[in-house]
């Protein structure tokens, strides 16, 4: 197994995977539950102890107020979950105190990566895969959560890119050359990118451009689902099944349904309700029907992102679907009657993430932890990545056309520049000693110049400037994509060499420190792995709280 | 016997002496002519050196003249004025330190006095009033320093003009060439002395046609101004039937930071002013007598383009402002633009940025219809990608850090949705 493993952090399912020694990528299974998926659920049980994934799963159920899933939806967002309440909270910014049972989502996510890595033994460093259109922020969360679980962060990748490296990898696509489409549809979001592919030589793979929806996904599907179980419960009972969108008890019988719905034309469950047991039948006309505007969304995304690199469905070579949401017959329907072609089959939608994840693992680790066949069939691999937000940054102008001066979002890296990239500009003093400049950085996935209350400002600081400036002083700043493609922004003043980077960090009512501090103690029933230590078993308390389980049988995968 | 000798002696002295008198006049008369004649010849060669020399500066020395042209900038076309100059700047020593500076005038007044032509964009004036000027950068040059053939000079977008008043104008476009510390006033330069100052000056006439109003206009018409703005935010608020507190709060906001502007001691007179305009703004709205035909006809007179989109934008946060956006709010505001002549795509942004924060939208297909940008004479197909576009926008605020702009937008894709539907997208 290589030195660095990759991770597929997902909405609904994690997977991690790593190169065999024949240098081809295996995902790993979970030895307690014997899956390759693991739910990315996290089951808050009390007294610091935590489960997750099949388990946790089944809790939705019976305890969906100590039940934390969509976690990776929570990343961009200012919310916190509280134990208290049983669900998502608007974060307090103005809190300094925390309060007791209260988890960030960079937190939840530190469980699940802890799970996960778990099973690939004491391999500690990680590549992890995030969605194409993931931001700053929720990037930051990312590479917080990874450190929480005790991580290194190798590298963050975008996952239509994994997919396409562990596309490009298999035996079955040599020879391809031209456009292909990766089209992920998972359980929280969606992505479609488009790649430039040549494996007729090198295994070259140039990302073009992105463009994805994190509100369209497999769960919401589901809760479409639950919403028809509680139109029928009501025609059957005369009361509904649930109030006011509280149907998280329910998800995993709709997401049962969604799976049999994709093989068969009906399926049917009983259904516990708050008036009893009702068998309940749904169509898939009726699913399909329910969620034809998640389609339509799904549609006029495929419809831009082709306008953006100027290209018909024509131009593109082949289809790759990824993610597990793309077996509704629906959506291989939509692919086909907008594209004009089958996506392509054989690869494995629930795992191609992951193992490009592990191929670009391999790809990071040195010549000397890699075996010969590994180093060979990595040598032959070659990524370029693009940045998947315009980055700007506000500036007051004078419009010649109404003669009135307003804020603008002057951009000064566009999207779909290759990364890493950066660009420097030049700025002045605008008047003698002055103390400091205010800089207001966006990111935004569309190119927004004007109407900047619509743009999101990443930052708002004034960086302090050295003392006795005169007017006209030139300073340069220095605006820049990483590898990971989180951004970054310099101010320098040549003169004096001194140097300030704006931290675009998210603003947290924790500090790393303090939500590391937090889960330090946290117990994690299920992790289990061969040559677990005894010193590590006896520190382990019993739950206090046993949750009931119930007898639900694991869905097929 | 004697005498006869004598005599004839005295002949020849006579004929010798008097023929040697009348030789040397001729001589000197010879000798006056050949002074003339070469005198003449010096002044006529110096005449023609002269003309020589008239000739040489008329062709060498620098000239200035201005041509139109256009530009397209971001899918926008500018029509533009260029200022060129040529010739020779006769410097007096190597390395003078000199900029270009322009300024224009409006000669078109009757009584000869003639007022600066002004501009409304800061790059365009010299930073401390609204006198249109430009600088090129600082340049050393020397005796020998000039162009043969016309150069562009100074490239101005016409938009940043801003003439007196409204009309055909003439106007002289002024190019000094001068010291870097020369100081202008008024478009005239006022440094002292002057000869130290300019180096070189060239300039040239140039009639212009303004359509929108001119600076003189716009002071005249200041507090009119202002009041067209507050009745048309009045129309808004009681177009739903009722002005609320929220709407009439907005108006009284907007009036208090229009006295920012003011002078300490026109401060109370002006707050006066506005209060007595908003009060009857108010009142003409309740009792219905407020036409927005009848307020746009007579803003188009005496407003400037920026203070049109300034009552655009007034109208909306009056719109806005019970958190409640209607269909017949919407109506009013979408003629005002259309009235107004005012940019739909600057006016959408406008629109746009209110939207994203208002709670309530109320439930109309012809709302909707309006504020996601779909007209009847569209196609099927137009109509489609016109609500994807709009989607796309609105999908974009979904990941916006403040909650409820994504609350609102989600809601907006919503009826985006229901609208695609319709259309059978």
């Amino acid at each position: 197994m290589s030195k660095i493993i990759g991770i597929d952090l997902g909405t609904t399912y994690s997977a991690i995977a790593s190169l065999n020694d024949l240098g081809t990528p295996e995902v790993l299974e979970d030895p307690i539950q014997n899956k390759k998926t693991i739910p990315s659920v996290v089951f808050l049980k009390g007294n610091n102890n935590v489960e997750v994934g099949e388990n946790a799963k089944r809790m939705l159920s019976t305890n969906p107020d100590l039940t934390v899933s969509e976690v990776k939806k929570r990343m961009h967002e200012e919310v916190i979950w509280s134990t208290k309440e049983g669900k998502w909270i608007e974060k307090d910014t103005g809190k300094t105190k925390v309060t007791e049972g209260e988890f960030t989502p960079a937190q939840l996510s530190s469980f699940i990566l802890k799970k996960v890595s778990s099973i690939a033994g004491e391999t500690k460093k990680v590549v992890v895969t995030v969605p194409a259109l993931f931001e700053n922020l929720a990037r930051t969360r990312t590479e917080q959560a990874v450190k929480l679980a005790g991580l290194e962060l190798i590298r963050l990748i975008d996952e239509p890119v994994a997919a396409a490296l562990h596309y490009a990898s298999l035996d079955a696509t040599k020879g391809i050359s031209g456009k292909i489409m990766i089209f992920d549809l998972g359980g929280g979001t969606f992505d479609v990118s488009i790649v430039d592919m040549n494996t007729t030589d090198v295994k070259d793979i140039k990302v073009i451009t992105s463009k994805g929806d994190r509100h369209i996904g497999g769960t919401d599907f589901d809760k479409e689902i639950c919403k028809l179980l509680n139109t029928k419960y009501k025609n059957n009972t005369g009361v509904n099944l649930f109030e006011n969108d509280q149907f998280s008890k329910y998800l995993n019988i709709a997401e049962q349904i969604k799976r049999v719905l994709s093989v068969e034309m009906t399926a049917s469950e009983m259904i516990d309700g708050p008036k009893g047991s009702q068998n309940i039948e749904i169509s898939r006309d009726e699913f399909e029907k329910s969620i034809d505007k998640y389609l339509d969304q799904i549609s006029m995304l495929l419809e831009e992102v082709l306008e953006v690199i100027k290209l018909g469905a024509n131009d593109i070579s082949q289809i790759l679907l990824v993610g597990g949401s793309t077996r509704v017959p629906a959506v291989v329907k939509l692919i086909r009657d907008r594209m004009g072609k089958e996506p392509t089959k054989g690869v494995d939608v629930d795992q191609a993430v992951a193992a490009g994840a592990a191929i670009y693992a391999g790809k990071s680790s040195s010549a000397k932890d890699l075996t010969t066949n590994q180093k060979k069939n990595l040598d032959q691999i070659e990524l370029h990545q693009v940045c998947n937000h315009y980055f700007g940054v506000f500036a007051i102008t004078r419009d010649h056309r109404t003669g009135r001066e307003e804020e603008r979002n002057v951009i000064v890296i566009p999207k779909d520049t290759p990364i890493p990239c950066s660009k420097i500009e030049y700025l002045q003093t605008r008047y003698d000693n002055q103390d400091a400049v205010r800089f207001r950085i966006t990111q935004s996935a569309i190119l927004i110049e004007k109407g900047v209350t619509l743009v999101n400002i990443l930052k708002d600081e004034r960086l302090p400037l050295p003392e006795n400036l005169p007017k006209g002083e030139p300073l340069k700043v220095l605006y820049s994509y990483d590898k990971n493609g989180k951004m970054h922004c310099t101010l320098e003043h040549e003169a004096s060499k001194r140097k300030i980077e704006l931290a675009l960090e998210p603003d947290n009512s924790k500090t790393l420190e303090q939500a590391a501090t937090e889960i330090k103690d946290f117990n994690f029933d299920d992790f289990k792995f061969d040559g677990e230590k005894e010193e590590d078993k006896s520190t382990k308390e019993k739950p206090g709280e046993e949750a009931k389980e119930t007898k639900e049988e694991n869905p097929k995968e | 016997m004697v005498p006869t000798f004598i005599i004839i002696v005295l002949i020849i002295i006579a004929f010798y002496y008097f023929g040697r008198r009348r030789n040397s006049g001729e001589a000197e008369k010879k000798l006056s002519n050949k002074i003339n004649e070469i005198k003449k010849g010096v002044e006529e060669q110096e005449k023609n050196d002269q003309e020589k020399m008239n000739d040489f500066l008329e062709k060498n020395l620098m000239k200035t003249r201005v041509i139109k042209d256009s530009s397209e900038h971001e899918g926008v076309v500018y029509d533009l004025i260029i200022v060129q100059v040529k010739g020779y700047y006769f410097l007096e020593k190597e390395n003078t330190p000199t900029i270009f500076a322009l300024h224009i005038l409006d000669k078109t007044f009757e009584d000869e006095e003639w007022h600066p032509v002004c501009s409304h964009l800061g790059d365009f004036t010299n930073g401390e009033d609204r006198v249109f000027e430009m600088k090129t950068e600082e340049a050393l040059l020397g005796p020998k320093h000039g162009v043969e053939d016309w150069v562009d000079l100074f490239v101005i977008p016409e938009t940043a003009l801003l003439p007196p008043l409204k009309g055909k104008r003439n106007l002289l476009f002024e190019v000094y060439l001068c010291d870097p510390k020369s100081v202008f006033k008024g478009g005239i330069l006022d440094s002292e002395p002057r000869d130290d100052f300019q180096y070189n000056f060239a300039s040239i006439n140039f009639e212009f046609e303004y359509d929108e109003v001119g600076w003189m206009d716009e002071w005249m018409g200041r507090d009119r101004v202002d009041e067209l703005i507050m009745q048309l935010a009045y129309a808004v608020a009681a177009a739903d039937g009722k002005v609320e507190k929220s709407e009439h709060d907005v108006v009284l906001k907007w009036a208090q930071s229009m006295l920012i502007f003011e002078k300490e001691e026109d401060y109370e007179s002006k707050r006066d002013q506005m209060l007595s305009a908003a009060k009857k703004a108010h009142d003409l709205a309740v009792a219905g007598d407020l036409d927005i035909g009848v307020i746009t006809s007579e803003m188009m007179e005496i407003a400037p383009k920026s203070h049109r989109y300034d009552a655009v934008e007034l109208m909306l946060d009056v719109c806005v402002g019970d958190e409640d956006v209607k269909q017949v709010e919407n109506e009013k505001i979408e003629q005002t633009v259309k009235l107004l002549d005012l940019d739909w795509t600057q006016y959408k942004v406008m629109r746009e940025k209110r939207l994203a924060d208002v709670k309530t939208v109320e439930q109309s297909e012809k709302l909707d219809e309006n504020i996601f940008g779909i007209i009847e004479e569209m196609t099927n197909d137009e109509k489609c990608k016109e609500l994807r576009r709009r989607y796309t926008e609105f999908k974009s605020l979904t990941m916006h850090d403040d909650a409820n702009k994504r609350k609102q937008a989600l809601h907006m894709i919503e009826r985006i949705m229901v609208l695609r539907k319709k259309y059978k997208c």
